[in-house]
Formats: structure tokens, sequence, C-alpha cells
């Protein structure tokens, strides 16, 4: 697999198999199972380690540092701080209302801020670390306004909030020396939002592959490195007939399976994701240099999965 | 021994290549670019941080990364240098990179079926003997008359034959630990049930079935033998064992008990094990000898049961709650012509003939 013979424009490649993948699902389960749920850290390591470990940029695999130890903290932190939140109903109801409102804005910013943050600090390719120099504080001002639009709107401005959380996560992001950039607009994605939303249903979803197709083709266009001098950005090449064979099939391998066929389907999906991304050719991935960069700890990666939030890109 | 490898220091992205030789412990790098610096590791220095089978590995020298991509057959071989060096979680990992994925999942399978057989089968009785050993007579006694009590709402109870069967119970004298009450209700089942702690309740039909006094005092014996051998608590906490697991875990142990009472009508429905099933069986026909009365009655009240169960789907119930083992009448003794009238006849013929009236 990883040759580092081929020349031209560097190309992802993504090895995931599903039989693998279920395997260590099984096994992440009954480990999980007989511990109470305490090994979950340590699952989760386990598959984020083999589905970066299958992920090659030219012809070079991603590695992911996460530990299932660094996790389990952050787990018990996560755990600890929305126990707090909880305790303070039984203190006093008034002080209870405040901290829970103010939970609901701050806790769902720390996750997501704290899981791209983790995910980007502990993956490495070619022995160089992804950096990311955000500052929660700074993310949390431009955050709260944000919520409370979006919440005034009825969710019609979370598009575009969308937009700017994930450009500031983005800028604050570096592969070596490159910085990762956006340049999406609130109102692109709205469009593709809205005619999804009008289409989903009349289409009976058959429409969904397309929108998942356009909602990446969306961060991927817009996505750019810059490495100082030159701005460069990324391309996708997935075309709807793509999208739809490959998600419409997933689909129904999941349903005829019950749900067995789940780890294929995932597979076969990032697979598709990963292939369809043209890199910039204006760099030299060989030059990329190792950058000095934050290293903190997992809790908000943590409180994403508690709170089942997160933005997925 | 020599290898060709790339290599990236962890510095730049840009591949090395490599000659890698490893003597007496110390790995030595040579880049074939001659103005590129050497490297000297001593094998301790290496810690490993990610291996990808046959292709790469990702190693950690005093804080450094250091990634390295060889043949398959190289990847290897330099993983089985480090790999005494791997963490338990990494070990696991490893193995099942390596092991090929439908071998994973048949294990996996496998070990999970396993588990669920051993949980049915070992750990759910053992949790049921655990906490049945925890408690004690008089707690037994109030959780299951309490069981009992709340079981008794759903039938309507014969206030006389109830009388009746205590007074026919008293009167057989067995040894028993436990204040036992005797009831009877008016069901169209046919059924005996043990509730722990003492209370023995038996539906109306099933009483039909004895042909005389001593086989209904086989019945009871057999009933008794459940509560005194605690295999009514036994097998309520078995069958309840996920809860009771929960409610111990959270501790809640004040759980524990309204778990018990609140699943109390379900014991109409347990199934004794075949086990214990004859265990009560022996029990039941030793408490028969030990009052004078021929323990043969109890395979004869058996035998019968069988034989009416056949004509009658109502005693299916019974013979659900108390599985008949194969050789369930062949173990037990016959019923012999010459055993001696027991000293209570008079009394328990009376008042077998009230209850049948
Ligand atoms: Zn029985």
């Amino acid at each position: 697999m990883e040759h580092l013979e081929q020349q031209g424009s560097p190309e992802f490649n993504f090895y995931g198999k599903g039989s693998k993948f279920f395997g260590i699902a099984i096994v992440n389960f009954l480990l999980t199972y007989i511990t109470l749920g305490l090994y979950y850290p340590w699952a989760k390591c386990a598959i984020r380690k083999y589905l970066w470990g299958e992920t090659e940029f030219d012809d070079s695999a991603f590695t992911f540092h996460g530990t299932g130890k660094e996790m389990f903290r952050g787990f018990i932190i996560a755990y600890g701080i929305l126990l707090l939140c909880i305790a303070c109903f039984f203190i006093n109801p008034i002080v209870a209302i405040g901290v829970f409102l103010i939970a609901i804005l701050i806790l769902p910013a720390l996750a997501i801020f704290g899981a791209w943050r983790y995910r980007v600090t502990r993956t490495s390719w070619r022995g160089i670390y992804f950096t990311f120099d955000g500052d929660f504080r700074e993310f949390l001002n431009m955050y709260v306004p944000q919520m409370l639009l979006t919440i005034v709107t009825f969710g019609i401005y979370g598009a575009w909030m969308r937009v700017k959380l994930q450009r500031y996560l983005f800028e604050h992001t570096q592969f070596g020396q490159l910085r990762l950039g956006f340049t999406g607009q609130g109102s692109d994605l709205f469009v593709i939002n809205l005619v999804g939303f009008f289409l989903m249903y009349p289409t009976l979803f058959l429409y969904v592959p397309i929108f998942m197709k356009k909602r990446f083709n969306f961060t991927i266009d817009h996505t750019y490195l810059d490495d100082g001098e030159t701005k460069a950005y990324l391309d996708s090449i997935l075309d709807n007939g793509t999208a739809f064979k490959v998600l419409f099939t997933n689909g129904l391998l999941v349903l005829f399976t019950a749900g067995l066929g789940f780890p294929w389907a995932l597979m076969r999906t990032m697979r598709m994701y990963f292939e369809h991304v043209i890199m910039p050719e204006e760099f030299d991935y060989n030059a990329l240099e190792q950058q000095p960069g934050y290293r903190g700890g997992a809790v908000g990666d943590e409180m994403a999965d508690i709170l089942d939030v997160g933005l997925d890109f | 021994m020599t290898f060709e490898i790339t290599f990236f220091d962890g510095v730049t992205a840009h591949p090395r290549q490599a000659l890698l030789t490893i003597i007496n412990r110390v790995w030595t790098l040579i880049p074939k670019q001659p103005e590129e610096p050497h490297h000297t590791w001593s094998d301790e220095r290496i810690k490993l941080e990610h291996y990808r089978p046959g292709a790469s590995l990702v190693l950690r020298v005093e804080g450094e990364l250091v990634r390295i991509q060889a043949s398959a057959e190289v990847a290897d071989l330099l993983y089985q240098r480090v790999k005494h060096r791997e963490t338990l979680f990494q070990k696991c990992y490893s193995w099942m990179n390596n092991v090929g994925s439908v071998r994973l999942v048949a294990i996996g399978l496998v070990v999970m079926v396993g588990l669920i057989l051993s949980y049915a089968l070992w750990v759910s009785p053992m949790i049921g003997r655990l906490a049945a050993n925890l408690m004690t007579i008089e707690q037994e006694a109030s959780i299951g008359h309490k069981m009992a009590d709340r079981a008794l709402e759903e039938w309507e109870i014969d206030h006389d034959k109830s009388a009746i069967l205590q007074a026919f119970f008293d009167n057989l004298g067995f040894d028993t630990d436990y204040p036992v009450r005797c009831f009877v209700v008016d069901e169209t089942a046919a059924n005996a049930l043990a509730f722990p702690g003492g209370t023995i309740v038996v539906f109306d039909s099933i009483l039909s079935v004895t042909e005389d006094w001593q086989q209904l005092a086989a019945l009871l014996a057999h009933e008794l033998a459940h509560i005194n051998e605690r295999h009514s608590l036994e097998t309520v906490c078995r069958n309840l064992s996920t809860y009771l697991l929960i409610s111990v875990l959270s501790g809640d142990v004040g759980g524990v008990s309204g778990i018990l009472i609140e699943n109390a009508t379900k014991l109409e429905r347990l199934a004794y094990s075949r086990s214990l099933e004859s265990e009560a069986d022996q029990f039941g026909a030793r408490y028969l000898k030990a009052q004078g009365i021929d323990p043969g009655n109890m395979r004869l009240l058996f035998d019968n049961l069988e034989r009416h169960s056949i004509a009658s789907s109502r005693l299916l119930q019974y013979l659900s709650t108390h599985p008949l083992g194969e050789a369930r009448s062949s173990v037990l003794p016959e019923r012999s012509l010459s055993w001696p009238e027991p000293s209570m006849t008079s009394g328990a013929k009376a008042l077998f003939r009230q209850l049948h009236r």
C-alpha cells in the first residue's frame, strides 16, 4: 500500500474494510459491556486509530495519536461538569436556572470547539502533526451571539452560524505550515438546506444522496490552504451519479441487513468521500514542517459525545 | 540485520530512503543522501506509537515522532522488535489489526454468545444464590409474605378451604423454620406455588387430582421443600438478577425488596430448574418419611399428575412450574404395601374429605 512511487497530484485513498471495522466494533462492544462502560474511551480510540490508519494521502497513512487514557480523563471531567450543573438544582432553583441557561449556551460550544481541537491535534501525517491555535474565549464570544440569533430566527440563521464556526475552526488549523481556510457563504448553505428540505419528502428521501453530495462539495470546494504566499482551494469531483449510486446502495444495504451492513456502508461512504477530493497542486507536501502547537486534553471531545453535538465536516 | 526503509524524521514530511542496521539493540539509520545526518537510537529509547500491519510503524524516539515505511516483511520484523513495549490497549489493538477480519468477527461473535450463555447458566444463578444467601430467614419471611399477599390479590381465595388446608398441613407436623401459611384459590388452571418465606398456594383444580390424603401430603411436602431449601427465593432472584444487579450496583439495596414484591405475580410462571425440582422431590420424600408417611406417595403423586396432564391441559401449568425430569419417578421410591399406618391418619383423612366436599 504505502509505496511512495507515484508521481503527479497527490490524492487521498481510503482502505478501510467493513469486515475489519465490524470485528473491531464487536470487540469494542464486548469490552465496553463487560467493563460496564468504562472501556468506552478506548473503544473510541480503537475505531479512530483504525479509520485514520486506513486513510492515506499521497500513499502515506494518517495516524491518530489520541489515547484511551486521555479520553477517559476527558470523559470523567465532562461528566463531572454535567453532574455539577444538575447538582445546582438541589441547591437553589434560581441559581439552577441561571446555571442551566449558561450551560446550554456554553457546553455545546465547548463540545464543538474541543472535539475539533482534539481530533486535529491528535492527527499526524508523515510525522507532521496538525496544529490548532484557536482560543476558546474568542470562539465563545462569537458563538453566543450567533446561537442567540439562531434561536430568535427559529433556526433559519443556523446555516450562517455553521459557516462562521467552520471558518473559525478552519482558520486556526494548520497542516504543517499550511493554514486551512474556509470561504463558504451562509446564504449558499441556506439554499442547499432549503432545497433539501423541500425535496426530501416529495422524492421519498431519494434526494438524500444528492443533498449529502451538495453539502460535501460545499465544504470541500470552499476550503483552501495557504502557505503565506499562495492560497489554493481544494476541489471535490464527487458528482450526482456517483453519490447516488454509492449512498443509495448503502441505504439498501443497511435496510436489508437490519443494520448489520452498517460497517460496510460506512466504509464505502468514507471511501467515496476521500477518493473524490483533489488537493491543490501548488504545494509541495513533502516540504511540510513540524509546527509547535497545542496538545491539550479531551474534555470537549467527550462533551461532544455526551451531548451528541459536533460539526461533522 | 540491515533493512531498506523509508523514514520521516518528524521535522519535515520529506521521505528519506535509508539503510537501517540493528546490532546489539542499537538502531543506526544511514540515509542514502550523503549529506543527511545519521541517527543512532538504543532500543530502550524507542516506543511504538502505531503499527499498520505490513506497511508502516510510527515510533516515538525520546518524544520525537519517527515514521518508518517499509516492505511488509521488514515492517513486520521491526514491529516484532518493538512490540514488547506496547501497552495493554496497544496489544489488543494490534491483535485486532493483525488477525484476519473474518476470524476477528467469528471470535467476537463466539465470545458474545459465550458471554450471554455464561450469564444465563452461571452468573445469574450465582447472583440468585448470592442474594438468597444474604437474606436472613426473618427478612425472607417478611418480603416473601408481602410478595404472596401481592400475588393473592390477583386470585380469589377460598377462605374455608384455606383454613382446612392449613389445619391439614399443621396436622402433618413437618419440620420447618418458616411460619408456613397455606391458601386454596379458585382458579381453573391447576398449579401449586411456594412463595419464599413460607406461603403455599394450592389452586383448587389440583386438589381433585390428589387421590388420597397421602398424595396431598406429598404435594405439600414437595412445596415445603422449595421453601425450606430457598428454591423459590433463589429462582425469583435469579430471574430478576439483572434488575437486582442494577439496583445493588446503584447502591439502592432497599430497591431489592421492592423489585421482588413488584414482580410477585411472575412467580406463577417461573419454572424451577430440573435440579431444584429433583432436590425438592428428595427432600419432600424425606419429610414424609420423618412423619411416618410412605415416601412412595411422592412418586405416586407425580405419576398421577403426569397421567392427568395428558387428559387435561389445565395441569400443564403445574408441570411447567415444576418441570418433570425424565427420570423423576424412577428415582423416587415406590409405594410400599406393607408401610405401617401413620399416627395422624384419622385427622388427616377427615380434613381431606372436607377439602373434597
Ligand atoms: Zn417443584
